[in-house]
Parts: structure tokens; sequence; C-alpha cells
């Protein structure tokens, strides 16, 4: 990975920390790198780790626990909730020499695990605990270097290690053909139902879309309808008001009451009327272009399709 | 090496390694130092160096090379004092791991 790719990333990665505290970090290690120099800075970017790593541990030193998951060692910090499942496999490729290596991990390796065994309660508590569980006690409190030897011994112990893994395709043994057979007999009647069961699925969806597709247009016509039926009653109300209001004017108080909410209900009408005006003028034809050209088009890609 | 270097060890190997720069020194040419004595991963030292600052041992200033921006970090009076406590309880200790090995028989 390049310098500015894992700057990306980094960056990318410590969006939701605080502006302030990603400035610094992100300051720190684009300096860092543009120190390394272009010669160094694959190298480093590989020790490193990954962005993610970087990001996980400027995280935890925010969070102010950074203090009581790791500890450094001659290997470097070492934290088991950083370490990466190819961690070990990124910082072995900067080994030196991987056969000088592998004699003196071996020589080592006993004792390291012996000491791995015994000593692992001065380990940091929560990361012993995490890294026996996970049965790496010896490569843990070891740093990196002798993971291999002491990962080795430990499998030569529990007997596992005995026999060399044969590259290629693995044979099967005759349970195991055994169990396939029987996981069949037991994944097939749940998997066709299953699958029966989405293909109703999907029908009952189309359905629905054509019963929500109805109901539009339902809705639609209704509108339609509706919109000229109130046009029209409220024009017609606000004229008849007015004449009525006119008719009463010997009472003039009552006459220019009906007159007026006359003129109010025909200016209502007049409202609506240009609302009409919208609707049948323009949204409808706009609607029925849109639908004549979505199905000119799906005839036409179908079409394509056949041809 | 097999002796792990805890917090306080490594806190004390870079205050003497700053301390060495009057007039400051960066953050990677820190590790490279620091790496020629004991044997930490490049990522190590930024939660570090933060820990120091925030603590007032180091300050840290900004100066521009080549177009960009170089952190430069210092020692404080305080880290000078807290190097200077480091340094003792280190000859203190060392010497008395190194009398028990003499001593032993081998």
């Amino acid at each position: 990975m390049r310098k500015d790719e894992f700057m990306r990333e980094l960056e990318y990665l410590l969006q939701d920390i605080p502006d302030e505290d990603k400035a610094d970090a992100i300051a720190y290690y684009q300096d860092y790198l543009d120190e390394a120099g272009p010669e160094h800075e694959e190298e480093v970017v590989r020790e490193f780790g990954s962005p993610e790593r970087i990001a996980a541990i400027i995280r935890a030193d925010l969070n102010g626990n950074l203090e009581d998951g790791g500890e450094f060692t001659d290997q470097g910090y070492e934290d088991e909730r950083f370490r990466e499942p190819n961690f070990q496999l990124v910082k072995r490729l900067d080994l030196p020499e991987p056969t000088k290596e592998q004699t003196a991990g071996r020589n080592q390796a006993g004792r390291a695990g012996q000491a791995g065994g015994s000593s692992q309660p001065q380990g940091t508590s929560r990361a012993s605990g995490e890294s026996g569980a996970r049965g790496r006690s010896g490569s843990f409190q070891y740093g990196g270097r002798w993971h291999e030897g002491a990962a080795a011994s430990s499998a030569g112990s529990s007997g596992v290690g005995g026999e060399t893994p044969r590259p290629g395709r693995p044979r099967w043994a005759w349970w195991q053909i055994l169990g396939m057979i029987l996981l069949g007999c037991i994944v097939i009647p749940i998997v066709i139902p299953l699958l029966l069961g989405l293909g109703g699925g999907v029908i009952g969806l189309i359905a629905g879309l054509g019963g929500g597709a109805v109901g539009l247009l339902a809705v639609l016509i209704s509108v339609t309808i509706a919109l000229a039926a109130v046009t029209f009653a409220l024009l017609l109300a606000g004229v008849l008001l007015i004449l009525f209001g006119i008719g009463h004017l010997a009472n003039p108080a009552q006459g220019f009451l009906y007159i007026g909410t006359g003129v109010g209900i025909l200016g209502l009408g007049f409202l609506c009327l240009a609302l009409c005006g919208l609707y049948y003028g323009r949204f409808l034809p706009w609607l029925g272009r849109s639908i004549i050209n979505f199905i000119s088009r799906l005839l036409h890609r179908k079409g394509a399709s056949v041809v | 090496m097999v002796f792990n270097t805890g917090a306080a060890l490594l806190d004390a190997i870079v205050l003497a390694v700053v301390s060495k720069d009057l007039e400051g020194t960066y953050g990677y040419k820190i590790t490279q130092d620091v790496r020629a004595v004991i044997d930490i991963s490049e990522s190590t030292l930024y939660p570090v160096l933060r820990r120091l600052q925030k603590d007032e041992c180091l300050e840290v200033y900004d100066q521009a090379i080549d177009g960009r921006n170089r952190r430069y970090y210092q020692i404080t009076e305080r880290g000078r004092v807290q190097l200077n406590l480091y340094r003792g309880e280190w000859g203190n200790y060392s010497q008395k791991i190194s009398r028990i090995f003499e001593e032993a028989k081998v």
C-alpha cells in the first residue's frame, strides 16, 4: 500500500473522532511517512500493519484505555486487541533470515513455551486472558519473533503437529462423506420449502404492486372528478349567494353579508379554477406522456433484447 | 532481547532521545533513534509522544520545511525533571540487577 492510499484510508477511518485529535494524528503520520522518504515508505507502511490497526490504536488512546490493554515489549507495543489475523505474517516479513531464525527459535521455543505458561499472570490481565483463549500464550508474551517456534512446540505437545500437512486436494474420509449425505437429508427438506415460500412471496409482492397501481389509478380518477365538481360547486354557490344578497338588499346588513360571503366563495372558486387549469392543462398531459413513454421504453427494451 | 520494556522505561528512553536535540526533533527521527536501542515497531511512539505531551514533559512546534509542516518535539523543564528521576531510578535498579548477576555462580 502506498503512502497516499494509507493516509486516505486513515483519514476516512478517523472521521468520527474530534477534529483536533484527528488533525493531530493525521499530521503526525503524514509527517512520519514524508520523513521516511520514498525509499522507506513502503516498508514503514507495511510495518504499520493496516490503516485499521493504526486507527484502532489512536482511538484506544483517546478513550484512555491504552494503558491497561497492552504493554511495551522489546518487540514493540503488544496488544492483542490491535493484532490482526495477518499482522504476525506481516511482521515476519521483515525478520532477518528465516533459516537462522527457525533454529534459534526452536532452541528457545521450549524455554519460551515453559516460561510463557508459568509467567502468564505477569502479563497484563485482559490481554493474557484473550491470548490464552486463542491459544497463543507463548507468542504474545515474547513478541512476534518466536511465534513460529512456540506455535510448533505447543502444537507438538498437543500431538497434532506430528504429521506433515500435505498440499493439494484433501482426501475425504468415509465419515465425512456420510456426514455430507446426512446433512443433505436434513438440509433439502428445509431448503426446498423455503425456496417455495420465497417464490410465493415474490408472487405476492407482484400482486401487491398491481393492487397498488390500481389504487393509485382510482385516486387519480376520483381527484380528477372531485376537483372539477368542487370548482363548479364553489363558482355556482358564489354566484347564487351574490344574487340572493342583491335580492335581500331591502335589509342592507343581511344583503351585504350575503354578497360578501358570495364574493369570498366566488374567489375560492376562481382559485380552484386556476388549479383546474394547472391540473387538466399541465399535470394530466404530463402524466399521460410519462406513462406512454414508460410503456414504449419497456416495449422497446423487450424488443431489443429479443432481437 | 528477552526482557520487556515497560511503559515507564519507554517514556524515559524517549525523553532521553528528545533531550539530546536542544532545538527539538521529529517523530520519525525519534522512532529511528529509539529503534537503535530497543526493538519497537514504527507505530509505537505516537501514543507515547502524545501522552508525554499531555503530561507537559514535551512540547511541540511546527516548522515549515520543503513546503510542508514538520512537527518538532522538545523537552520541557518538567520533562527534564522527570528524566532525571528516571535516570536515578534506572541507575539504582540496573546496578542492583548487575550486582546479582555478577555474584551469580554460573
